[in-house]
C-alpha cells in the first residue's frame, strides 16, 4: 500500500511523486511535442523523455532491448539515405543523400520518444488507475469490468486451450477447418459466459452497484502541477524556437 | 443467529429447490451442510444473503432472518454486512487486480471513508493470514490463496455469519487444508458463525459442531458429526460420501511406498522412460519413468502443480518431452493423434461442441472417416445415452455431460483412455456412476489412466496407484491401516 | 453510459475472450491452417475473430457503447499481459472497437446488415493502421521511405509501379470482405451461443 512520507508518496522503498494524471499529461505532452518538433528539435524531446524515464520509471528503458523496434529503427536509418532527397555524397561506392540521413535520424528519434513515453505511462500507472482514468470519461463501471476481465483471463485462456486440444484430439482440424473453428469459438464463448451468473451473484453479494460504487480515488499531487507547468513551458519554447 | 421458518423456493422453470424447510443456527456454531447434487444446498445458501429472491428468477415463501435482518426487507448489499457468501470458484468472485484492491472492493461499495476501508482491509487480511501479500497480483496467487482472498474480501464487510458454498471443490489436499484452517480460526478467534457446504466430509466434518444432510429440498439428518456419520446406509442411499476415519493431507499417510516394478511378462502399452518435460523455462517432470500395460486400470495421484496434467498431455501427444522417450506398443505407435489416447478433461463443457448428443459422438469418427451407424449405436448403448441422443448436451446434468464427453472419445476406440480429474465438484453418487462405467469398460479390456487427487476414489477402484511428487513417480502399495 | 452489473460482467467476459484470442489463438494458427502459418491470411483471420467476438458481445449487451467498452477492456488487458507497451496492437483494438460502434449506429437495434457493415468498417482499419502508426511514430517522411522502397523494388523486378497500387487496393477490398464476413459470422454464431445458453 502507498504511504505518505513527508511530502512524497512511498511504496516500499520507491518514491512515487506523480499521480496517474501527471503521467498521463507527460505521455500526451511527449507525443504532441514529438509531432510538433521538427528536425533536430526532436533531440530535446527524446532527451527530456529519457531523463524523465531514468528518474521516475527506469523499467521503461528496457524498450531499448526490444529487437523488433531496434530492427525497424535500423532499417529506417539504412534506407533513408537511399530514398529521401538528392544523392550528394558517395560512401564505399554507394550514392547517398545527406538530407535522407538526417531525415532518417529525426524519424527514429521521434519514434523512440513516443515509444518511451508510452512505456513510462503504461508502467507507472496501474491497471485499476488506468480504468479509473477512463471512468472519468463517463465510462462508468469500466474499472469493475477490467477487474473481472483480469481475473477471468486465465480461466478463459484455460477454456480456450482445453477446448482447442479437445477438438484437435477428435480430429477437428483434419477436415472442415473453418467449420471446426466456428464450433470451437461457440464452445469457448458459451463456456465462458456460463460463469457470468456466478460473477454477478458474487458482485452483488459484495454490495456492488454500478450507479453508486466507486473505485480507488484518483488524486492529483502538487508535483503534477509543477510537472505540467514545466513541461508546458519547455514545450512552448521548443516549438517556438 | 440464523432463523429459517417454513422456507420454500421454486424456480420459474417449475422446479422446487427447497420445500418447507425450517432451521435454527446459533451464534458461533460451525455447521456442515451436505447432500447429493441438486438437493437445494446452494439454493439455501443464496436465500441466506438475499440473492434469492432479490437477484434470481426464483419465488420464495417463508421467513429467513440472519443476524436480526430479514432478507426480504433488505437489499443484497445491506445483507452483505450481516452475512458473507463465498462461492466455489475463486476466479468468478475476484474483482481487483491486487490483493489490496480485492479486499477494499466490498467496503468501498458501502461508501465508507478511506480510513475505514483501510482498517477493514487490514483486519480481513490479518484474519486470513494474507497481510504479507497486499501488493501481489491476484492472478499470481494459487487457487488456495485465491479462495482465502475471497474469504478475506467477504470478511472485510464485517459480517457475523460466513456461508461457504463448496469452497474446496477446486482445491487439492494442501489448499483444502489451508482454507479449512482459516475458516476454523475465524470461528475460534473472531466468533463467526459458519455454514459450510461440502462434499468432502472427512476434512470439514472434523471441524463441525453440527452436520445437516439435505435431500430433495428438505433436511433429512441433523445432528452431531458422530451421530450423522453413523448412518452409513442412509448416507450411501443419498449418494453422500461416507467420511474416512481421519482426514489426509498427504498421499503417503496410511500407505506404503513401493519400488516401481517393471518386471512384467506383458509388453507395456506405453512406456515412459526418463522423461523430462515442462513449459517455457519451468521443468515440471524430471527423470520420470513408468509404464501402463494393456487392460490396466492405473491411478496417478499428486497435488496441484505436481505435473499430472503435463503427463496427460504428453501421453496424448499434445506436447513433446524435452528429454527421454515415450514408447508405444507397435500396434498403437502408428495411430494418429487422438486415436492413441482418448483424453477426457476436467470440465465436460470444454469438450462438447455440437448441438445434440448424437452429433457429438459422431463428430470424431466423421473427422477420421470412421463414421458408421453401427459404431454410433454401439457407443450410445454402452454409454447409456440412447434416450438422450437428441438432447442438447448443455441442457444435461454435469454427470450426463461427462458421460457424453466420454462417449465421444470412446467412439474413436483409443488404445489408452486418460481421464484428467474427471470428478471435480461432483457428489459421490455421480462419481460412483462414472467410476462404475469405467470399471465396466476396463472389464472389456480398455486400458485406463485416472489422474486425480481424490484419494478415496483411487483406493476403491484402481488396481495400481502411482504417486507424483517433485516431478517423479513412485508406486503406492496397499494400505498400512487395519 | 450506464450499464447494469450483468451487462458489465458480460462486457468483461467478452473483453477477456478477445484478449485471450489475441494472446493464445495466434500460436495455434499454424496448426489449424498449416501452410498459411504466419501469413497475411492468418493475420486477417485473427483480426476478424476479434471483431466476431466483439459483435457477438453486442448481441448480449445490446446497448450503445458496449462494443467500445469491450475494446477498452481488451486493450487494457493486452497492455498488462504482454508485460510492456506495444502501441500498435493497442491502437488497433481501440480503433476497431470505435469503428464497430460507429458502424452499429446505422441501425436502431442489432441487425445482420448492421453487423456486416460494422465488421467491414472495423477491418478496414487494419489496412490503414500501418500507415497511421508509421506517421504517428516516424512522421510523414516515412511515406517517402516507403514509396522509395516500392519504386526501387519495382525497378529491380522490372514491374510497373501502378501494379503495386493495384495490389494495395486489392488488399483493401479483401479486408473489407473479411470484415463483412466476420460481421455475418458474428450474427449467426451469436444466435447459436444464445441458443446453447438458453437451454
Amino acid at each position: 500500500m502507498a504511504v505518505l512520507h513527508g511530502r512524497a508518496l512511498m511504496m516500499g522503498d520507491r518514491r512515487i511523486i506523480f499521480s496517474s494524471y501527471g503521467y498521463l499529461f507527460f505521455f500526451g505532452a511527449a507525443v504532441v511535442m514529438a509531432i510538433l518538433a521538427t528536425g533536430a528539435k526532436v533531440v530535446f524531446v527524446l532527451g527530456g523523455t529519457l531523463i524523465f524515464a531514468a528518474l521516475f520509471h527506469r523499467e521503461a528503458l528496457r524498450l531499448f532491448l526490444r529487437w523488433q523496434l531496434l530492427f525497424f529503427i535500423l532499417l529506417t536509418l539504412l534506407l533513408s539515405p537511399f530514398v529521401i532527397g538528392q544523392k550528394d555524397i558517395a560512401l564505399w561506392g554507394l550514392n547517398l543523400s545527406r538530407e535522407g540521413f538526417w531525415a532518417g535520424l529525426w524519424m527514429v528519434l521521434r519514434a523512440l520518444s513516443i515509444a518511451l513515453a508510452a512505456g513510462v505511462f503504461a508502467g507507472a500507472v496501474s491497471v485499476s488507475q488506468m480504468a479509473q482514468l477512463f471512468e472519468r470519461l463517463r465510462l462508468k463501471g469500466l474499472g469493475f469490468a477490467v477487474g473481472v476481465a483480469t481475473n477471468m483471463l486465465p480461466t478463459v485462456q484455460e477454456t480456450m486451450e482445453t477446448s482447442y486440444n479437445a477438438v484437435r484430439l477428435r480430429g477437428g482440424f483434419r477436415r472442415h477447418r473453418l467449420e471446426t473453428l466456428k464450433l470451437l469459438l461457440v464452445a469457448i464463448i458459451a463456456g465462458s459466459l456460463r460463469r457470468g451468473d456466478d460473477i454477478v451473484s458474487a458482485a452483488e453479494a459484495r454490495a456492488f452497484d454500478p450507479a453508486r460504487s466507486q473505485g480507488p480515488a484518483l488524486h492529483g499531487t502538487r508535483a503534477d502541477v509543477v510537472l505540467m507547468g514545466v513541461v508546458s513551458l519547455l514545450g512552448t519554447v521548443l516549438v517556438m524556437m | 443467529m440464523i432463523e429459517i421458518e417454513d422456507l420454500s423456493v421454486r424456480y420459474n422453470s417449475g422446479e422446487a429447490a427447497v420445500e418447507r424447510l425450517s432451521l435454527r443456527i446459533e451464534l458461533g456454531e460451525f455447521v456442515l451442510l451436505t447432500g447429493p447434487s441438486g438437493c437445494g444446498k446452494s439454493t439455501l445458501a443464496r436465500c441466506l444473503n438475499g440473492l434469492i429472491p432479490h437477484s434470481s428468477d426464483a419465488t420464495m415463501t417463508g421467513r429467513v432472518i440472519v443476524d436480526g435482518a430479514r432478507t426480504t426487507e433488505h437489499t443484497v448489499g445491506e445483507m452483505a454486512t450481516h452475512v458473507g457468501l463465498v462461492f466455489q470458484n475463486p476466479a468468478t468472485q475476484l474483482f481487483g487486480s491486487t490483493v489490496a484492491e480485492e479486499v477494499a472492493f466490498g467496503p468501498r461499495n458501502l461508501s465508507l471513508s478511506p480510513q475505514e476501508v483501510a482498517e477493514r482491509s487490514q483486519f480481513a487480511l490479518a484474519a486470513t493470514g494474507l497481510e504479507h501479500m497486499t501488493d501481489r497480483a491476484t492472478r499470481t496467487l494459487s487457487t488456495g490463496e485465491q479462495q482465502r482472498l475471497a474469504i478475506a474480501a467477504v470478511l472485510a464487510m464485517r459480517p457475523k455469519v460466513l456461508v461457504l458454498d463448496e469452497p474446496t471443490s477446486n482445491l487439492d489436499l494442501k489448499g483444502t487444508k489451508a482454507v479449512l484452517e482459516t475458516v476454523d480460526r475465524l470461528r475460534d478467534e473472531y466468533g463467526l458463525t459458519i455454514l459450510i457446504i461440502e462434499h468432502r466430509l472427512s476434512e470439514a466434518g472434523s471441524l463441525a459442531d453440527r452436520v445437516l444432510v439435505m435431500n430433495h429440498g428438505r433436511i433429512v439428518l441433523d445432528g452431531s458429526p458422530t451421530s450423522v456419520f453413523r448412518q452409513k446406509e442412509l448416507l450411501s442411499q443419498l449418494g453422500v460420501r461416507y467420511p474416512g476415519r481421519r482426514s489426509r493431507d498427504s498421499w503417503a499417510v496410511g500407505h506404503r511406498k513401493e519400488a516401481m516394478d517393471h518386471r512384467r511378462e506383458r509388453t507395456p502399452l506405453v512406456d515412459l522412460q526418463r522423461i523430462e518435460a515442462g513449459y517455457e523455462s519451468r521443468r515440471v517432470l524430471k527423470d520420470l519413468s513408468f509404464a501402463v500395460y494393456p487392460g490396466e486400470f492405473v491411478a496417478l495421484v499428486g497435488d496441484n502443480g505436481a505435473g499430472k496434467t503435463t503427463i496427460a498431455r504428453l501421453l496424448a501427444g499434445l506436447i513433446r518431452p524435452r528429454g527421454g522417450r515415450v514408447l508405444w506398443d507397435d500396434t498403437v505407435h502408428r495411430l494418429p493423434l487422438g486415436r492413441r489416447v482418448g483424453l477426457l478433461f476436467q470440465n465436460p463443457l470444454h469438450q462438447l461442441f455440437c448441438d445434440t448428443v448424437e452429433e457429438e459422438i459422431a463428430f470424431g469418427p466423421r473427422n477420421f472417416r470412421l463414421s458408421s451407424e453401427e459404431r454410433l449405436e454401439t457407443i450410445l448403448k454402452v454409454a447409456g445415452l440412447r434416450e438422450l441422443r437428441q438432447r442438447n448436451s448443455y441442457a444435461l446434468s454435469v454427470g450426463q455431460q461427462q458421460r457424453v464427453a466420454l462417449a465421444s472419445i470412446l467412439a474413436l476406440e483409443p488404445a489408452l483412455l486418460v481421464l484428467d480429474e474427471p470428478t471435480m465438484g461432483q457428489d459421490w453418487g455421480s462419481l460412483s456412476r462414472i467410476m462404475d462405467f469405467l470399471v465396466e469398460l476396463n472389464g472389456h479390456g480398455q486400458a485406463i489412466l485416472l489422474i486425480t487427487h481424490d484419494y478415496k476414489l483411487v483406493w476403491r477402484y484402481a488396481e495400481r496407484i502411482l504417486a507424483l511428487e517433485d516431478g517423479q513417480v513412485s508406486a503406492l502399495g496397499s494400505s498400512t491401516e487395519p | 453510459m450506464k450499464f447494469s452489473v450483468r451487462e458489465l460482467v458480460y462486457i468483461a467476459i467478452f473483453g477477456a475472450i478477445w484478449g485471450a484470442l489475441e494472446l493464445t489463438l495466434g500460436s495455434y494458427m499454424h496448426v489449424i491452417f498449416p501452410p498459411l502459418g504466419d501469413t497475411f491470411v492468418v493475420g486477417l483471420i485473427m483480426a476478424s475473430l476479434g471483431v466476431v467476438v466483439a459483435l457477438i458481445g453486442r448481441l448480449f449487451v445490446p446497448r450503445k457503447g458496449s462494443v467500445l467498452m469491450i475494446g477498452i477492456v481488451t486493450a487494457i488487458l493486452k497492455m498488462v499481459s504482454i508485460g510492456g507497451v506495444k502501441l500498435g496492437p493497442l491502437v488497433a483494438i481501440l480503433a476497431e472497437s470505435l469503428l464497430m460502434e460507429v458502424g452499429l449506429l446505422v441501425a436502431r437495434k442489432p441487425m445482420r446488415w448492421s453487423f456486416i457493415f460494422a465488421g467491414a468498417l472495423a477491418i478496414t482499419w487494419n489496412f490503414f493502421h500501418k500507415f497511421i502508426m508509421m506517421w504517428l511514430l516516424f512522421g510523414k517522411e516515412v511515406y517517402e521511405v516507403y514509396m522509395g522502397m516500392v519504386q526501387q523494388g519495382a525497378s529491380m523486378l522490372r514491374v510497373d509501379v501502378s501494379y503495386a497500387a493495384a495490389i494495395i487496393v486489392l488488399l483493401l477490398f479483401i479486408r473489407i470482405a473479411a470484415g463483412a464476413l466476420g460481421g455475418w459470422a458474428a450474427w449467426d454464431l451469436g444466435r447459436v451461443v444464445r441458443g446453447r445458453l438458453a437451454r
